[in-house]
């Protein structure tokens, strides 16, 4: 009697599991998503991507290798109207704060916001969003851009990636075809945060425990017309997100725009027949960057600029056979300087005028995965040795012309 | 800047962004169709084609617009959502864009740029004499 009750109930569950079985083959995760009707059974979404890299530095003879982030995406779609994205970045491998494997690496939110669609055309993001200034920020994934590094300028001076908390409108103007905009509302950086050498970029917030207190706003016009892409952005927004005391006290300028910071940004990208070209310019202007030095002794630079110029060809673009693979040949031109202009008590360091040259291949035997190898060459001026408060007797030289030997692998699903 | 006069001019620009957009919207270039959908079906005049090879179908019923295109004799119907994360494409004249990572498309709905890796979805279609017929739960 037991068996043949255990037999049934087997019957049971196996019936029970061709059932979801049949259920699952006939319309699959991807399919209730893409069908764009039927979505009943799953809405949620995983992607990923992350970038591994071997460095040589020729001058100093020592390599390093690093497992630099690995990007967790999760999405969502409530409904048509309402969808959730978050990535969950890792780099360096690990992050630990005991024994002797004490690794700083970073475990952080890149973005995480709620979409709401308006229409077709026009949708809302809130939350914490990468607002749309220079190329890098928004289409940072390692498989789409050329060389083992993010250009240069678009770390150093625009701090890609970029994101804070806000609200941000995008809209696809129709009677323009191709022609996007947005506008975004964020919380400000903080100028308590800036540091010689590195512009604002220790300043934001990343979403974790910002000022608010001091907002920002920026916008782009972002155009794509035929084989070319072009986009203007911009940024405003104030960096003394402190109490009106503690402004007073340091006398900074209060206020939601107290004490700002200005970019500007304009880039173009070219995609024909394999070649590729992309160029893009920009300038950070902080206008009380001396008030600032009054009040952290940061050396913060009234304003920065940079440039970058590059071409790539895909040797495989004209072969039927090696369509899905590709063999991209670049080279770039990268300037930036981080101390164009300085307050009157700032100090100038020539070691902060750089320019990068860089040259390489990408191969991708299949979309999603990129195999790297550059060549980066760095020029500096001479570091200021006023600059030099303590130097430590066996400090490396400090080298204005140094090469990187750079090998890494990229993936994205 | 006060915050309060802030937000007023931050709510006025938003305002003009929508208003400007929707005006702008009504005298489209390419070509916006409004598709009348039954049965996960979409039905498209052919005389649509009259002026042009390529036209945007659009209905309420689905969650995305759809670039049909004249191909000689027959029609390929594509998807216009990323396939790389499921954010609503850009059309130009002649290609596909994905405006929030920069995925773009050819108008057989190849990749030209990743981060997409796959091609967008192609939806089925069928013809009668005067119609297209777009099934919107079926792709090739």
């Amino acid at each position: 009697m037991v068996s043949q009750i255990l037999k049934s109930n087997y019957l049971l569950f196996l019936f029970v599991l061709c059932n979801v079985a049949t259920q699952a083959q006939i319309l699959t995760a991807e399919d209730s998503l893409n069908a764009g009707l039927q979505r009943q059974f799953s809405n949620t979404y995983i992607s990923g991507y992350g970038e591994a890299l071997y460095t040589a530095d020729l001058q100093t003879d020592v390599s390093t290798a690093d497992l630099r982030r690995n990007v967790l995406f999760i999405g969502h779609r409530f409904n048509d109207k309402i969808q959730f994205f978050s990535e969950m970045e890792l780099e360096h491998a690990a992050v630990s704060s005991e024994g002797e494997n004490r690794i700083g690496g970073e475990l952080a939110m890149e973005q995480l916001f709620l979409k709401f669609n308006l229409n077709k055309n026009n949708y809302i993001t809130t939350g914490l969003f990468i607002p749309r200034i220079g190329i890098i920020n928004e289409n940072h994934l390692p498989t789409t851009f050329n060389g083992n590094n993010r250009h240069q300028v678009e770390h150093q001076v625009i701090p890609s990636t970029w994101r804070e908390l806000g609200i941000g409108l995008y809209s696809n103007v129709q009677k323009i075809p191709g022609l996007n905009l947005s506008i975004a509302l964020m919380n400000g950086i903080n100028s308590a945060g800036f540091e010689s050498g590195s512009g604002i970029r220790d300043g934001r917030s990343g979403g974790s425990q910002a000022n608010a207190s001091n907002l920002a706003i920026t916008g782009a016009a972002l155009y794509y017309f035929k084989n070319w892409r072009m986009q203007i952005s911009a940024y405003y927004g104030g960096s003394a997100g402190i109490t009106k005391r503690e402004a007073d006290s340091l006398q900074l300028s209060y206020g939601s725009f107290g004490t700002p910071v200005a970019l500007g940004e304009v880039n173009l990208q070219y995609l024909s027949q394999g070649f590729t070209f992309k160029t893009l310019a920009t300038a950070v202007n902080i206008p009380d960057a001396a008030t600032i030095n009054r009040a952290y002794a940061s050396n913060t630079p009234e304003l920065m600029a940079g440039c970058y110029a590059e071409v790539a060809y895909n040797l495989f673009h004209h072969s039927e056979k090696l369509k899905s693979k590709s063999l991209t040949i670049f080279s770039r031109y990268e300037w930036l300087d981080l101390n164009v202009e300085i307050a009157d008590n700032g100090i100038i360091n020539d070691a902060f005028k750089k320019t990068y040259i860089i040259a390489g291949f990408n191969y991708a035997p299949i979309r999603g995965i990129a195999l790297k190898l550059d060549y980066t060459h760095r020029f500096t001026g001479e570091p200021n040795p006023i600059l030099l408060q303590n130097p430590f007797p066996q400090t490396i030289p400090y080298f204005t012309s140094n090469g990187f030997i750079n090998l890494g692998m990229a993936y994205s699903f | 800047m006060e915050r309060r006069i802030f937000l007023q001019k931050s709510c006025l620009a938003c305002g003009s962004l929508l208003l400007m957009n929707a005006s702008l919207s009504s005298c489209s270039t390419l070509p916006l169709v409004q598709g009348k959908t039954e049965d996960q079906q979409m039905f498209i005049s052919k005389m649509e084609f009259a002026q042009g090879n390529v036209i945007i179908a659009r209905s309420n019923k689905i969650d995305t617009d759809i670039l049909i295109r004249k191909k000689e004799n027959s029609f390929v119907a594509l998807r216009m959502m990323c396939s790389h994360e499921e954010q609503p494409l850009t059309a130009t004249a002649d290609q596909l864009h994905c405006v929030s990572h920069g995925s773009s498309f050819n108008m057989e709905g190849e990749v030209l740029r990743e981060p997409a890796t796959k091609p967008l979805k192609k939806y089925r279609i069928t013809e009668t004499e005067n119609a297209i017929i777009i099934h919107l739960n079926q792709f090739v």
